[in-house]
């Protein structure tokens, strides 16, 4: 299992493709994290707010962000299914 | 003159040395495979590291002794004063760090490139250093055949390392057979004259190597068999910490004032070091054997004790010129006078940061940015707007109260502050690309589209001058309301963008930038839906709306060149994040998208407020508000098949 993972991690460290790949989907990961977390965060202020105004504001934002969301789901799935042999 | 006959001269007095002896040869073979061993290491540091030199030196050096204690590292880490003092230059002239501390990172490097001499006394001399040479030099040869950047960055480091422990041997193979044919201590001189023409000896052959590292292995070398005396390495050592300012010297050539006043610096604190040094020589050698002597070196030790003296003495160096920091930087100010530059020529990009790619990349952001600036002062001024509109309230209002629309050439105020710069960034991307990694070549890429489309913003602003001068004091109340309105709108984006570029990491990031799309995608429409809205009323003539929708989508493209730069130019975060992001942003469709969404969920909920308010008549309004909306679907749908 040693000998497995230490070729595993040699064959990283000399495959700059499969790394950059590596680095790609993480970085997507990391950005939806964030995306996850923001619209969570207006969905909570909408809960929250009375004002129709600053709702719709609100609204609209989450409508971005929700899309922003589906997207780059899409794009991970892709990415996922691309790295697979 | 001096430049012509200098190399010819070299070569002809090594030719009669290789010829009279095989041992100089080899001491001679030794330093060049030492000096080469040298070259390649620097050249795997710049590789290996991928910037992360670059990276820690920006994150490290906001105060003094931070920036020192980055030169004492990074310089023993690389054990290349001159690759840290070169980038340090780099840095000063791209305006990414300040000359205090680049003093300081000159200061920490001085003291950082001693603990060569500690290795080379304390390992190399003892160890048979050729048996590490040979294995070192195969792996690395091997490494540097391969593509991966990082792994030919690690196969120069390695080739770099065997190729100087090699070098050290054939010194040290030379020395002991030239032990045999000829004693060199029978030239030694005592006294103060021996002081002076060994320090200028060691300056002299550091000037020529380039190479305070070579010429003390040399030293160290022939002071380990007795070649030299003890008095006489101390003075070289001296010599050869005044001659390496040269290659510091050679690189602030290409630099920016400020770079040519590190240099300065550099030049001062080795000098000043080596002066104090040569008159304090006897205190010197006397508080090193105490010391040697209280780590436990032994008396005739003299590589180590030499190691010591040379650390100790630019330890002293530090010691004395630290509290004059201020006085220095100061001076240099005053004798490196800054040339007064026209006001609007570029700032960052100097030749000296083309080699350093994340220096050089932070270069022409900082450079775009200036042009940036000076380009938002054009468009604003094209349409006839003052720098200070950008930040008043209520600004449509303020302009439908204005008489006089102030006309300006933007032809000429477009060569003189943008076109002149942009220039300048174009040729130094140009000779950047063919010397970069691909990485950076992207990053690079991304600035030089920034670049287009800000010069495309200002074009668009041109085409639209024309009939926003002739409509904006129109005596048309309707049309003349619609031209502000546009000019609002640029002037309201660039005071977001402005925002934006103040803002902190998470609201400058490139997502965030989406909102502001949708933003612009509403008013768009909304002024889209006015537009047809006012034909019909016959408020302007057919003549006006076409001008009005044709210089609509000249806003439009201002919008978005300006939306596009700020994607590269704001975006405070780094790489692979942003590149992630990039991929996440919305285009130009999926933004309508959600603009539809949007009004899908605004129809819906002011039917279902109609229902709650009146049931019976709920039925005619529901049909009467949808067809009322219809436009501004219809305009989406217009400006989506445009597209």
């Amino acid at each position: 299992m040693k000998t497995r993972r230490l070729i595993d991690k040699l064959k990283h460290f000399f495959d700059a493709d499969l790394r950059a790949q590596q680095e790609q989907r993480e970085s997507l990961k990391e950005v939806l994290d964030k995306l996850k977390s923001k619209e969570h965060e207006l969905k909570d202020r909408l809960e929250r707010e009375k004002n129709p105004e600053e709702r719709e504001r609100l609204e609209k934002k989450i409508t971005l962000v929700h899309t922003q969301r589906k997207k780059g789901v899409a794009l991970l799935k892709e990415d996922s299914e691309k790295e697979k042999p | 003159m001096l430049k012509k006959i200098l190399i010819p001269t070299i070569f002809l007095i090594l030719a009669y040395g290789f010829w009279i002896s095989a041992d100089f040869k080899e001491i001679s073979a030794g330093v060049a495979i030492f000096l080469f061993g040298m070259i390649s290491l620097e050249q795997g540091f710049k590789a290996f590291t991928g910037g992360v030199l670059e990276k820690i030196l920006r994150a490290s050096t906001d105060r003094l002794w931070k920036s020192m204690c980055f030169g004492i590292l990074t310089t023993t880490l690389t054990q290349s004063s001159s690759l840290v003092s070169v980038i340090t230059i780099s840095f000063l002239s791209a305006g990414i760090l300040g000359l205090s501390e680049g003093v300081g990172i000159i200061f920490g490097a001085n003291l950082g490139t001693t603990t060569g001499a500690w290795l080379v006394a304390g390992f190399g001399m003892k160890v048979k250093l050729s048996a590490y040479a040979m294995p070192m030099l195969v792996f690395g040869i091997v490494l540097l055949l391969q593509k991966a950047d990082h792994l030919k960055g690690l196969g120069y480091v390695l080739s770099g390392i065997g190729f100087l422990f090699l070098g050290i041997h054939h010194m040290k193979e030379g020395f002991d057979a030239f032990k045999t044919s000829i004693d060199l201590t029978t030239y030694a001189l005592p006294g103060l004259a021996g002081v002076f023409v060994y320090t200028l000896i060691g300056l002299i052959a550091t000037v020529i190597m380039q190479s305070s590292h070579a010429t003390l292995v040399l030293i160290i070398t022939a002071l380990s068999i007795q070649q030299i005396t003890y008095d006489n390495a101390l003075a070289l050592a001296i010599g050869a910490n005044i001659g390496t300012t040269i290659t510091a010297l050679l690189g602030a050539m290409g630099a920016n004032i400020q770079g040519k006043r590190l240099a300065g610096v550099h030049l001062i604190f080795n000098i000043t070091t080596g002066v104090v040094a040569i008159f304090l020589l006897q205190p010197l050698a006397q508080f090193t054997d105490l010391l040697s002597q209280y780590v436990g070196i032994a008396a005739d030790n003299y590589t180590l004790k030499l190691a010591m003296f040379h650390t100790l003495f630019n330890l002293l160096g530090i010691i004395l010129l630290i509290p004059f920091i201020r006085h220095l930087v100061e001076l240099l100010q005053r004798i490196l006078k800054e040339e007064p530059k026209p006001v609007y020529a570029a700032k960052y990009i100097v030749s000296a940061t083309v080699d350093f790619p994340d220096t050089a990349v932070k270069a022409v952001r900082n450079e775009t940015l200036h042009i940036y600036d000076n380009a938002r002062e054009v468009i604003l001024r094209g349409l006839g707007l003052k720098p200070s509109d950008l930040h008043r309230d209520h600004l449509e209002k303020s302009l439908s109260n204005r008489q006089v629309v102030p006309q300006i050439d933007i032809d000429a105020l477009y060569e003189q502050r943008v076109k002149k710069i942009l220039s300048e960034v174009i040729v130094f991307i140009s000779q950047a690309m063919f010397t970069w990694k691909e990485q950076r070549s992207g990053d690079i890429s991304w600035l030089r589209d920034a670049n287009r489309n800000i010069a495309e913003a200002v074009k668009a602003t041109k085409h639209l001058q024309k009939n926003m001068l002739h409509y904006a004091i129109s005596n048309n109340h309707a049309i003349r309301q619609e031209y502000n309105h546009l000019r609002a709108r640029v002037a309201q984006l660039l005071r977001d963008l402005e925002e934006i570029r103040e803002a902190d990491s998470e609201d400058s990031s490139l997502l965030a930038l989406d909102e502001l799309k949708l933003k612009l995608k509403e008013l768009e429409s909304h002024q889209s839906k006015r537009l047809y809205q006012l034909i019909r009323e016959n408020s302007i003539t057919p003549q006006m709306g076409t001008s009005l929708m044709i210089d609509s989508g000249y806003v439009n493209d201002i919008q978005q060149c300006l939306l596009a730069m700020a994607a590269t130019l704001f975006v405070k975060q780094e790489s692979a994040l942003t590149n992630a992001e990039r991929r996440v942003a919305l285009d130009d469709s999926e933004i309508k998208q959600v603009l539809e969404e949007n009004i899908t969920r605004d129809q819906t909920k002011h039917v279902g407020k109609l229902l709650k308010a009146d049931p019976v008549k709920s039925k005619h309004r529901k049909k009467q508000s949808l067809k009322d909306n219809q436009p501004l679907q219809a305009t989406t749908d217009e400006n989506q098949a445009s597209d």
